[in-house]
């Protein structure tokens, strides 16, 4: 049982007014959108739509294709040498668009003690063809068209220094998502594949571009989920990186993860990560926990 | 086993879906939704929850329930190899200028799924009755 | 030139509570195939507005009746018809009638029309209907499509049809089909109006759907020229009737 103070040390305090505010908020509103449960995905690190690591083509939210639809998350992972906590909040509009605003804040460790890096991203969605529910008669997935704009707030500490060379930047990303309903052994079966044009080092909490490499490049993520019933899924993501820093490697995440939505106003999703590197320190693990909530 | 160890083996089930259930069809999905006794009750709790909600139930007005739900039966019975003849108009037809919106159709699916529920269907047949339904929704949906 | 004379004593312009009508006027053949199709067509138009206009070349004697219901109270929807009581042949005078759907109800409740009548089913309504009638004067069905037109049904013998719709059940609609062009139905006062009668005796009935038992007829003599007032009284049930399924 962790102690109210040492969460708020944990935390820096945000946390723990995330959760207070998602609980109430969430609650408070009576009417959750018209789509089906689960269908709006939960929300990654990043503040889009999608799967933890990455985002997907479903548009945020519950809304139908004649509402606006909000979420809001919090989520904390606890690596082996760091902490990281992402809050935000999405808006998906008439199931067609969707607009996104997340907070990174990444607590270095032993490696910078006492000091964290912060991160803005601000993330527009297009979806463009398709709808993952719907058409089980077609072999076309739900496609969308995304942008997330990350600005680091803390690039003189630590990014600068290890040869990155932009403090923000812009990842561009193609997501395909579909629903098998039914897909195997009777369960439905979420598959997601996104190509993801990126300049940012350990998603730009590293700042972006380096001395390896300063110009785009396309890193694939994927994700794969199974639902045990309407509401229990588990799955397993993937996400690739660049590497464009001499100074520390960086690899792909992967998680395996359990997502368990009891209704549509929260949702929660747990997850065990390979990290990789992260600066200095190498084979990072990581506890994922997240809590999302619907207006 | 690691995460990525883990993740490794459950990318590799992704080629196999959809081909676990190609020896288990001895049985219509109709057979296993516990044929009309079991559709029949199914259909008559998923309609009458809806034209009891005020939201969505516009498109149900003055219209003979009763009558309604003996044609969806025969409906589903139809689509889901129970081997019964529909000789009722194509669902665009059927729904034609009734102004339902996503929102009355999502609602409709939500209300068949807990009616499935309560009636002890199982997963399987639960997702497989929606897969076959879900691409109506181009058919159904006006507004 | 027999049929001219006969075409002027007996046109009858229509009442005006019906939908679509068309009177056909046929002038001596010779003239008539000599002329092009369209023109043809202006000539039986303009021949037919001509003479629904203009005054009727026989004086012709009128009919007022007035009926009454619960409480003496003048009674709408209830139909009158008179039959002449010398038995001549009937021609048809008004060929089509409407019955619309619209906002879920048939308008109008109640119709008369001449044995032979086409009855057409327009269906305002941008839902299907399914209109269907097992009355025995006239046992159909037919599905009623938004925007798509049907087939008229003609309801080939005299009597009393119930329409109904298998899709919306309190939908509701009475036909009364009979043997002659004398025929009109009662508006919220209580009054139907025949007109262009020719002199002679005449059976007057009356119906309606909710009447308790059959109307007693009654006779009159028509003269040129006169209008005559005759009342009915109808024993009409508490509830509307209760249609055959």
């Amino acid at each position: 049982m962790v102690k109210p103070s040492s969460l708020s040390a944990r935390t820096g305090g945000f946390g723990k007014w995330a959760v207070a505010f998602l609980i109430v908020g969430s609650t408070a509103y009576a009417e959750a959108g018209g789509r089906l449960i689960a269908t709006g995905g939960v929300s990654q690190v990043e503040g889009a739509a999608g799967g933890g690591l990455t985002p997907w083509a479903l548009i945020a939210g519950y809304g139908t294709r004649d509402e606006i639809d909000a979420t809001a998350f919090y989520t904390h992972v606890d690596i082996t040498d760091f902490t990281l906590q992402s809050v935000g909040a999405a808006v998906g509009f008439w199931d067609r668009f969707e607009l996104s605003l997340a907070r990174q804040r990444f607590d270095l460790g032993t490696t910078v003690p006492g000091k964290s890096i912060n991160q803005d991203i601000l993330g527009a969605k297009w979806r463009i063809a398709g709808d993952a529910v719907f058409d089980q008669d077609r072999w076309l997935p739900q496609i969308a068209l995304g942008a997330q704009y990350k600005h680091n707030l803390d690039f003189d500490l630590v990014p600068k220094s290890l040869g990155a060379k932009h403090d923000s930047g812009i990842d561009v990303y193609l997501a395909a998502t579909k629903l098998y309903l039914a897909g195997l052994a009777g369960r439905n079966v979420l598959l997601n594949g996104t190509v993801r044009a990126t300049k940012a080092n350990q998603m730009g909490l590293l700042g972006f571009g380096g001395d390896l490499n300063d110009s785009y490049q396309l890193r694939f993520e994927g994700s794969a989920a199974v639902f045990i019933n309407d509401r229990l899924a588990v799955g397993t993501e993937y996400r690739a990186k660049p590497n464009n820093l001499s100074a520390f490697q960086e690899d792909s995440y992967k998680d395996i993860f359990i997502a368990y939505v009891p209704n549509k106003h929260v949702s929660f999703t747990a997850a065990y990560a390979s990290l990789g590197t992260m600066t200095d320190k190498k084979d990072q693990n990581a506890v994922y926990l997240s809590i999302q909530g619907n207006f | 086993m690691t995460a990525s160890g883990l993740s490794r083996l459950l990318l590799i089930l992704l080629p196999l879906i959809g081909s676990f259930d190609a020896n288990a069809e001895e049985q219509s999905l109709y057979a296993r939704l516990g044929g009309e006794p079991v559709v029949s009750r199914v259909v008559e709790q998923t309609v009458s929850r809806i034209a009891n909600d005020p939201r969505h139930n516009h498109s149900l007005a003055k219209v003979n329930l009763n009558k309604l739900y003996k044609k969806l039966t025969v409906h589903l019975c139809a689509i889901t190899g129970g081997g019964c003849e529909y000789t009722g108009d194509d669902m665009k037809t059927v729904h034609a200028g009734l102004d339902i919106t996503q929102g009355d159709n999502y609602a409709m699916i939500e209300s068949l799924r807990q009616a499935l529920d309560e009636n002890g269907i199982g997963e399987r047949e639960k997702n497989e009755l929606l897969k076959i339904l879900a691409p109506f929704e181009r058919e159904v949906v006006s507004k | 030139m027999k049929k001219i004379s006969v075409l002027f004593n007996r046109h009858q312009c229509p009442p005006a509570f019906s939908g679509v009508h068309r009177v056909q006027a046929r002038p001596s053949k010779r003239i008539f195939f000599s002329l092009s199709i369209s023109s043809r067509f202006i000539f039986v138009n303009a021949l037919s507005s001509a003479l629904c206009f203009a005054p009727s070349l026989t004086p012709a004697a009128n009919l007022t009746v007035n009926v009454t219901g619960k409480n003496a109270q003048p009674q709408a929807d209830a139909v009158v018809y008179a039959t002449p009581a010398t038995k001549q042949a009937m021609p048809l005078k008004v060929k089509d009638a409407v019955i619309d759907q619209v906002d879920k109800e048939f308008m109008p409740l109640v119709s008369v029309i001449q044995t032979g009548t086409a009855v057409h089913f327009p269906n305002k309504d941008n839902i299907r209907h399914h209109v269907y009638s097992f009355s025995p004067t006239k046992i159909f069905a037919l599905k009623l499509y938004a925007g798509t037109p049907s087939a008229p049904v003609i309801f080939d013998k005299p009597g009393e049809v119930v329409l109904g719709c298998n899709i919306h059940d309190h939908m509701l609609a009475y036909v009364y089909v009979v043997d002659t062009p004398y025929f009109a139905k009662t508006g919220q006062d209580g009054v139907a109006r025949i007109e262009g009668l020719g002199d002679g005796s005449y059976d007057v009935r009356v119906w309606h759907p909710n009447q308790r038992m059959a109307v007693t007829s009654q006779t009159v003599k028509l003269k040129a020229e006169e209008t005559q007032n005759i009342k009915f009284d109808v024993d009409i049930a508490p509830r509307p009737a209760v249609k055959k399924e």
